[in-house]
């Protein structure tokens, strides 16, 4: 185990997008992290700015039109947006793993209907969906578009997962468990599931960038948390605020930090793609 | 192929009756009593009653079901909450801003991508692979939305070349009397090219913003297709035969590499959806998207059924087409349709 997991940081140590995605997903944990060293707190109105203020050595990225300090902003946004894709994926894990295993594992009927369950959630345009589960929440938080962004997740899982697990359980291990008379729950639990491993890692990597890119779509559309909230998606609610009076300040840090995050998950997934799977090497 | 596209047909209503069925659940599970809502805290019974019957609220949950897919059939969705307008014409209005919308973004990316995508295959490695490999990590990176803020704030408000809002027919064409909702189409066909070139300036930013989406897929698609098709046999032959490379790509890989980028280009249009209700937002655009927001926003719900149902209904349609053409341009699936 140990000498396969060295393997793979080897590759991926020799892989110069992989590299750069756990650069840009170090940067933002680290903001993440050291957001409470930031000059103001994220809800903490400088009283003194009654219109955006331009960044200054005071405000080092200037403040919104609300008195916010863009800058402190960002770094707690980092927080929310890291704990939304996090959360969000591990819900989609939690209901899809399951669900994928034992369709693809038990076979019969119960895949067939599993299979057309997740044809019905796949065919709406997952913002569509999201939108809509949304809206079921009377009091709008994080939590709301952690639950949308998971449930439109779990096909996507619970598809990749039985394909694995179609795969591996044709081995000959497998079979030989089976003939030893082991019970299916342990198979799929013992052997089947581990071996799956790999994919679910690479999923679950780029599903996090992705996670993070619609929850701040629909912090943005106003189905999140109020706006008081520092989050990336609602401070670029603001936009409309400020973009004829060009204070561009308040609106290009927090689609930078976006894009940074989601295009470091994303280029991390791929090169651990190419390191667990040696065949697209 | 007959016999393929009716069983297709057939396999498509059951997983439409499962969707509208996904869409009621959501949407009678909404928050708050949209009857108290309209008629205030101390409402008569009988005002109760007659609103509660014209929401589809009275009755067990079977039964209402029943009686929504019956009324959706007829494409009756219901009254808009807010406006009390039948939630069909107001959809009929706007339907013709995020179809323009959507195809103007799908065609600049079929467009851009397979020639991007052909021409870092051909050339693995120089410049244009390189613009190719950015366009698919910022497509998937970057959030729609903020490209279309960018957008407006450079080429909108700085630099003052393009508009970036007034969709209407006053503001496109006010010489013109529009007769339809098509503000972009109508006057092509009226040959009056002085408003289809405004209606085009309009439309710029938001289907750039929108483009990225599928530019993304397409591009890669196209790039990897290309490389799988350059390095079979029959490309070898006809190098080999003395063809100029120009031929060999453009009479034979070509063909056949674009088949599976035609199909993805179809299949983008779930994520081409999802994208236009953010650019639809960012732009202010009077469509599908802005209007399906602001009804998840109210909890509006004739307002939010109306549009899953037509959004899903296109997907689904749209996929089943892509899946009939598939087996119609390529005649090996068809003979495997076959056997």
């Amino acid at each position: 185990m140990s000498e396969a997991r060295s393997a793979v940081w080897r590759s991926l140590r020799r892989d110069r997008g992989a590299l750069v995605g756990l650069v840009l997903v170090a940067i933002v944990v680290l903001m993440a992290v050291f957001a409470p060293l930031a000059p103001y707190g994220p809800k903490e109105r400088d009283r003194d700015a009654l219109e955006a203020l331009a960044p200054s050595a005071k405000h080092l990225l200037g403040t919104d039109g609300s008195g916010y300090d863009v800058f402190s902003r960002l770094l707690y946004g980092a927080r929310v947006s890291l704990l939304t894709g996090l959360a969000a994926i591990g819900l989609a894990m939690l209901v899809g793993i399951p669900m994928g295993a034992v369709s693809g594992f038990a076979g019969g009927w119960v895949d067939w209907a599993l299979m057309r369950a997740v044809d019905v959630m796949l065919a709406f345009p997952s913002v569509v969906l999201a939108i809509a589960i949304a809206a079921l929440f009377a009091d709008r938080s994080v939590t709301t578009v952690i639950v949308a962004v998971g449930v439109v997740n779990v096909p996507l899982v619970a598809r990749q997962v039985r394909g694995s697990v179609l795969q591996v359980r044709t081995q000959e291990y497998v079979t030989a468990a089976r003939s030893l008379g082991m019970r299916p729950a342990r198979i799929l639990f013992r052997h089947v599931l581990p071996n799956c491993l790999a994919p679910i890692i690479v999923l679950a990597t780029l599903g996090v960038g992705f996670a993070i890119l619609s929850a701040a779509g629909l912090n943005f559309l106003g189905l999140g948390p109020e706006a008081r909230v520092a989050e990336w998606g609602v401070m670029l609610k603001e936009f409309d605020r400020h973009v004829m009076s060009d204070e561009t300040w308040v609106f290009i840090p927090p689609g930078v930090a976006i894009a940074i995050t989601v295009l470091g998950f994303n280029l991390l997934g791929d090169g651990l793609r190419r390191a667990l799977d040696p065949r697209t090497r | 192929m007959l016999v393929y596209v009716v069983r297709r047909l057939l396999l498509a209503v059951p997983l439409l009756i499962a969707v509208s069925f996904l869409v009621f659940v959501i949407v009678s599970s909404f928050p708050g009593d949209p009857c108290r809502e309209q008629l205030g805290q101390h409402p008569t019974p009988e005002a109760m009653q007659a609103c509660r019957q014209s929401l589809n609220l009275d009755g067990p949950f079977l039964e209402r079901y029943v009686r929504y897919l019956e009324r959706a059939v007829h494409l009756d969705f219901g009254h808009n909450i807010r406006t009390e307008e039948p939630v069909r014409d107001e959809i009929l209005k706007k339907l013709p801003a995020t179809v323009e919308l959507s195809l103007v973004a799908l065609l600049l990316a079929f467009t851009i991508g397979t020639w991007v995508g052909m021409r870092s295959a051909m050339r693995p490695g120089t410049w244009i692979d390189v613009v190719g490999q950015i366009l698919t990590l910022g497509g998937i990176s970057i959030p729609v939305f903020w490209l279309g803020m960018m957008l407006i704030s450079l080429f909108g408000v700085k630099l003052g070349w393009l508009p970036f809002s007034g969709w209407t027919p006053s503001e496109v064409g006010p010489d013109l009397d529009y007769r339809t909702d098509f503000l972009l189409l109508e006057p092509l066909f009226r040959l009056r090219f002085d408003v289809f070139l405004s209606a085009l300036r309009h439309i710029a930013l938001p289907a750039i913003a929108l483009c990225t989406i599928p530019l993304a897929t397409i591009t890669r698609m196209t790039r990897s297709s290309f490389l799988e098709e350059l390095g079979k046999d029959y490309v070898t032959t006809a190098r080999a035969k003395g063809l100029p490379e120009r031929r060999v790509v453009g009479r034979h890989v070509k063909r056949n590499a674009l088949i599976p980028v035609i199909t993805i280009t179809g299949l983008q249009l779930g994520t081409l959806l999802s994208g236009a209700v953010l650019t639809e937002t960012v732009f202010s655009w009077p469509g599908l998207g802005t209007y399906l927001v602001r009804g998840a926003d109210e909890t509006n719900y004739p307002v939010v059924m109306g549009c899953m149902l037509l959004f899903v209904t296109t997907f689904v349609i749209v996929n089943l087409i892509v899946d009939v053409l598939y087996h119609w341009v390529d005649p090996r699936i068809r003979a495997e349709g076959a056997r």
